[in-house]
């Protein structure tokens, strides 16, 4: 087994647009190869419409690829049944963009966090309540806060409900997905803190996708750029940001740093 | 800053704003003054629930149905706060003109935008129908849309997100104004479309002479842009500076945490934390009988307790009592 959490080659993924759209396919991923090391954060950054997001779906199969392998820990997951996937659920989550709408307005926050491990199982019933308060507590909540639904709470402690939700279950590789562009840059501050702290802890993986150039460089070990589908550049952060080589990574350092 | 021969262009003066609830009423805007020269851009930074967005609003007489103003803004020796309608209409979108940030509910999805930038040419001068086509096409340049009479006949869905700003603020310069109001005009935008807009509106303000009142939660876009800065948090004004000063030297707790949040270039998380702003925006239902920061202060101290500091200390000013007392601060800061 190599000492990669995650290895894509040749990732292909098109979608059809109806025809009141103007029918015809749009080619979102065409073709990338990305890896992610043991215990890495990797950045992928470029405009929306470029394909990161669905990139980030694809890995966790909720989407299903056109072409290419996704291997996870060592596992071809790329035609993997759901059913078959199942089991491997538990090495890969989500924190999504917009926390209030990723969870669900019925549920209280205890609720949202043991779901997945009631899910998956991985241990007696009788001990997911203090599971559920160990995360809360390891993402900064007040265990207190379980009995609270999430509009109860602010935007940055509803980013946290989704980060301890998907660090229930120690997953090995986190797909985040612009977690705190929706956020002020005070309570940003604090999630970025928190997921740093908690990947030193834990030890997991991670994808991270965002447009945040200043984000990504404090946060990142690796950097890919992505435009129009394809991977146009990836290196370390030093790389990246003290010696880019393609335009369009060049315009985008420009853009994060403007004055005009 | 203006001075008695060079007076401001638009002064607003104790600018407030409630909501009454049925959970109570909520101080949106507490008492906000701020003065924008001829020729000025200045940018209102804060965070969500900081009132920023209401200000702009209410200047224009544009606030949500429910809200009660009080307050002047003196614009030309006329106050906005107390004319008539019509007058105010014709002051709207002729002489102050507005951006704001989601250019797809701006703009009307089914009429051409060629059509909707000349209604707005049309209402400043009676012009013929190949006048206005025109007048339409001159602007579309202006706003650097390449081959501007390709997009007269165009939809705004059939626009990306900066094409659909660019026709808002084609709009927004048709009648020449003296003063934009632009609310997170590049927030929705990529970061390399984000740029061009903005090197656009400054473009446009230089060679329009155009005053900006320039409304973000971004500081970096400040720094680009503006000349004067004021900070607002909790309905209230907490800082005012030249902007390189407000970068330099911070005079409020506040502010040196929203610099301080912001991840420094060239750091990573392997060799440092961020420095978050513990706590949230409070929602305000009262006047506060102290800082309204006060809760999230690291400098808090007896003294600010007692009630909201007013903002003192002329062209960089702020609303702290520990600007009297910096040795007090610096202990404060080790605590």
């Amino acid at each position: 087994m190599s000492d990669n959490i995650l290895e894509i080659t040749g990732l292909r993924k098109a979608f059809r647009v109806p025809r009141s759209s103007g029918g015809g396919v749009v080619r979102a991923v065409s073709g990338i190869d990305l890896t992610i090391a043991k215990g890495e954060i990797v950045g992928l950054v470029g405009e929306s419409g470029s394909g990161k997001t669905t990139v980030g779906r694809c890995i966790l199969r909720l989407l299903a690829p056109d072409g290419g392998r996704i291997v996870l820990d060592g596992t071809d997951i790329t035609r993997l049944t759901q059913r078959k996937l199942r089991p491997l659920r538990p090495k890969m989550h989500m924190v999504f963009q917009d926390a209030h709408s990723a969870l669900n307005p019925h549920m209280t926050v205890g609720g949202i966090v043991a779901a997945p491990l009631r899910a998956q199982r991985t241990m007696p019933g009788r001990e997911v309540p203090a599971a559920v308060d160990n995360v809360l507590a390891k993402v900064g909540l007040d265990p207190a806060l379980r009995d609270r639904r999430p509009h109860e709470l602010s935007g940055g402690q509803r980013q946290r409900v989704g980060l301890a939700r998907s660090l229930a279950v120690r997953p090995r590789l986190l797909v985040a997905d612009e977690p705190t562009s929706a956020l002020d840059v005070s309570v940003q501050a604090a999630i970025l803190n928190q997921i740093a702290d908690t990947q030193r802890e834990f030890g997991f993986s991670c994808l991270f996708i965002s447009h945040d150039l200043a984000v990504v460089e404090y946060l990142c070990d690796r950097i890919a750029v992505m435009y129009q589908g394809e991977i146009v550049e990836s290196g370390t952060r030093e790389q990246i940001f003290r010696a880019p080589e393609h335009p369009y990574t060049r315009s985008l350092l420009a853009a994060s740093t403007f004055s005009p | 800053m203006s001075t008695p021969e060079n007076p401001p262009l638009l002064n607003v003066d104790g600018l407030r704003v409630r909501f009454d609830t049925r959970r109570g009423p909520v101080l949106a805007v507490n008492g906000v003054s701020l003065e924008i020269g001829a020729d000025e851009v200045l940018a209102v930074v804060g965070e969500s629930g900081s009132g920023k967005t209401l200000t702009g609003l209410s200047v224009l007489g544009l606030e949500p149905p429910g809200a009660a103003v009080t307050g002047h803004a003196w614009f030309r020796g006329e106050d906005l706060r107390a004319l008539p309608a019509g007058r105010l209409r014709s002051i709207r979108g002729g002489q102050i003109s507005m951006v704001f940030q989601d250019p797809m509910t701006s703009l009307n999805p089914s009429l051409t935008v060629g059509r909707q930038v000349g209604e707005v040419v049309r209402l400043a001068e009676r012009l013929s129908r190949e006048a206005v086509r025109d007048r339409v096409t001159d602007l579309f340049g202006q706003v650097r849309m390449p081959s501007p009479e390709r997009f007269l006949g165009a939809y705004p869905h059939q626009l990306s997100g900066g094409m659909r700003q660019r026709v808002m603020i084609a709009m927004a310069i048709a009648r020449r104004p003296a003063l934009l109001i632009a609310d997170e005009p590049t927030t929705a935008l990529d970061p390399t479309i984000a740029a061009q807009i903005l090197d656009l509106l400054a473009s446009l303000r230089a060679s329009m002479r155009m005053s900006v009142l320039l409304i973000t939660h971004n500081l970096a876009l400040v720094r680009g842009m503006a000349d004067r800065v004021i900070v607002m948090y909790a309905g209230h004004v907490l800082e005012e500076a030249p902007t390189a000063r407000l970068f330099e030297a911070p005079a409020h707790p506040y502010t040196e945490g929203l610099l301080a949040s912001v991840p420094r270039a060239g750091a990573s998380r392997l060799t440092s934390r961020l420095t978050p702003i513990p706590g949230q925006v409070p929602l305000l239902r009262e006047a506060p009988d102290s800082c309204v920061f006060g809760p999230r202060c690291p400098h808090v101290r007896d003294e600010c307790r007692v009630a909201q500091p007013p903002l003192e200390g002329g062209a960089h000013s702020a609303a702290c009592v520990l600007r009297r007392l910096p040795e007090a601060r610096k202990a404060g800061g080790q605590a």
